[in-house]
């Protein structure tokens, strides 16, 4: 038994004000299937259902990897929540959990509020189309309507300081150019909450201070952030709460601020 | 609970939404979040056609030249009249092409879009649009043959030739059953898609498009049990003067009913499953 509840807050407002952005998990379980290839093709299933017994029997063991194990956590407003933990603890799942992408295998997960979803900022982007054009297929994906899109336009694009390259295709840009584009769509939008994998840096030395403090106000405007880091100092400086994942579990929860990570 | 479904924070319990709901929101959300598909299906055109001086009109010209070629081809081969064959060919070759496509799109409809599938929430009936829509935008730079070819007709029909644009619309709600379907069962079994591209070659052949049904003789049930044959001529036969065909209106108005059945509990089991297959 399992369940996803997600509310959009930024379509219900005018609803009296009771709805606070809040992400609350209940024995939250993500557990992947890993197909082999003959796991994955119809002639085993098929073989299976035929002959019985014993190979059906080896089939009922189907290999499966648990990312996230009976996490169970509550995120209210206000909150900065970092993940920390070794690759492959669960961090990133954790992340698309909330995003929405992967629905709990088990337990519950309750999302309220407007989720921006910063995983990959280069998705959706392609590179034959102007830097105008990706502003819109980029500002589609995160999900604004193309009337607001075309309200944000001049800001976008005033911010990623690249002129008259918009209008060139995106293949022409330098990886540094794209990455600048992408953010500054990326962080155009009106999020509840922001889910993040490691604290987003673009560009050369005077851009990406700009960049820092645009990410800066586009988090402060959001209501919860879940951060996944590697970085002590960046959990000290923007989380005001920290988990720490050991194989897709929740071993320790502290406040960055007070304790030292360790 | 208000109307949204919402129930008020402090009475709020984390309630399971029946999943049969939770899919009909999915069919039902995702068509209705054309501002996405169509900006999505649109780009997968552009792309095609990037830096290219006609553009998606080669579209138009490669399906002129395949009916031409084809038409007269085997007009010449079954020892048939041009004039007669070359519209028949048209209407069957590009309504073919049309329904073809959407199999074939549909059994990679969600593997395509996985760099999406897992980062954004969205009803998987959006990627399913999208394809659709790319595949209707298609069909409509060829429609320019189509009337082409009614030079051809000598009995036009005004009043049939409407039912044209309903036929198209209605085969692209086809499509959207057809993807959803096929794109969950191929996700899970990779194995699928190369079944049904072998089907579908095979399904070419015996569906009447380069030779008429009356040639079958005793043997109509070749093309009596073929549901191409039956969405072809939603288009072909109007279009060819020859009235509408209210047998194979109703054989595809059945196989749509049955097929969105089928398309609703396949998202009810295997919707949130598909994030993980990918």
């Amino acid at each position: 038994m399992s369940c996803l509840r997600t509310i959009d807050i930024v379509s219900l407002t005018g609803c009296n004000g009771i709805y606070m952005a809040l992400i609350e998990a209940e024995n939250l379980v993500v557990e992947f299937p890993v197909f082999t290839n003959s796991h994955r093709s119809l002639k085993n299933t098929f073989l299976n259902a035929t002959t019985g017994g014993r190979i059906a029997h080896a089939a009922g063991n189907k290999v499966s990897v648990r990312a996230n194990d009976q996490i169970s956590f509550k995120i209210t407003e206000g909150e900065r929540v970092g993940l920390l933990g070794h690759n492959g603890s669960g961090k990133t799942t954790l992340l698309r959990a909330l995003a929405g992408a992967y629905e709990p295998t088990e337990g519950c997960l309750n999302v309220q509020g407007r989720v921006a979803s910063l995983l990959d900022i280069s998705l959706g982007m392609d590179v034959d189309a102007s830097g105008y054009d990706n502003i819109f297929l980029r500002g589609i994906m995160m999900g604004l309507s193309p009337r607001e899109i075309r309200a944000k336009m001049s800001e976008i694009a005033g911010f990623t300081e690249l002129g008259e390259y918009l209008d060139m295709p995106v293949r022409t840009y330098s990886s540094g150019m794209q990455l600048r584009l992408a953010f500054a769509v990326s962080t155009s939008i009106d999020a509840d909450i922001i889910v993040m994998d490691e604290w987003l840096s673009v560009g050369d030395a005077s851009f990406n201070e700009k960049a820092s403090k645009r990410l800066k106000s586009f988090v402060e405007n959001a209501s919860i952030l879940v951060i996944a880091t590697h970085s002590e100092e960046l959990l000290k400086d923007v989380c005001n709460r920290a988990f720490r994942l050991e194989h897709g579990r929740i071993v320790d929860e502290f406040d960055p601020r007070v304790e030292a990570v360790g | 609970m208000d109307e949204l479904g919402v129930a008020p924070l402090e009475s709020r319990r984390m309630v399971k939404e029946s999943r049969y709901t939770l899919a009909f929101q999915d069919l039902l959300g995702g068509v209705n979040k054309a501002s996405i598909w169509s900006v999505l299906g649109w780009q997968d055109i552009k792309q095609r056609y990037r830096r290219s001086m006609l553009g998606p009109f080669w579209l138009t010209i490669s399906s002129t030249i395949m009916v031409a070629a084809l038409g007269l081809l085997y007009a010449t081969l079954l020892g048939q009249s041009i004039q007669e064959f070359i519209p028949h060919v048209a209407a069957g070759l590009l309504v073919w092409i049309f329904l073809s496509t959407m199999i074939l799109e549909g059994c990679t409809v969600f593997i395509s879009s996985e760099g999406i599938i897992k980062q954004i929430r969205l009803p998987l009936t959006v990627h399913v649009c999208r394809m659709v829509w790319r595949n209707v935008m298609i069909f409509l730079h060829n429609i320019v043959i189509l009337l082409c070819v009614l030079y051809f007709v000598p009995q036009i029909n005004i009043l049939d030739l409407l039912t044209i644009p309903v036929a198209i619309l209605f085969i692209a709600l086809n499509g959207i059953w057809l993807g959803v379907v096929l794109g969950v069962f191929c996700t899970r079994f990779r194995d699928i898609h190369q079944i049904i591209s072998n089907f579908v070659q095979i399904l070419f052949f015996v569906t009447p498009i380069f030779w008429k049904p009356e040639l079958l003789e005793d043997r109509g049930w070749i093309a009596i049990y073929n549901p191409a044959y039956h969405f072809i001529e939603l288009v072909r036969s109007p279009l060819l003067g020859k009235g509408i065909p209210v047998f194979s209106w109703s054989v595809t108005m059945l196989l749509t009913t049955v097929g969105f059945m089928l398309a609703f509990v396949m998202l009810a089991h295997y919707r949130h499953r598909v994030a993980y297959w990918l």
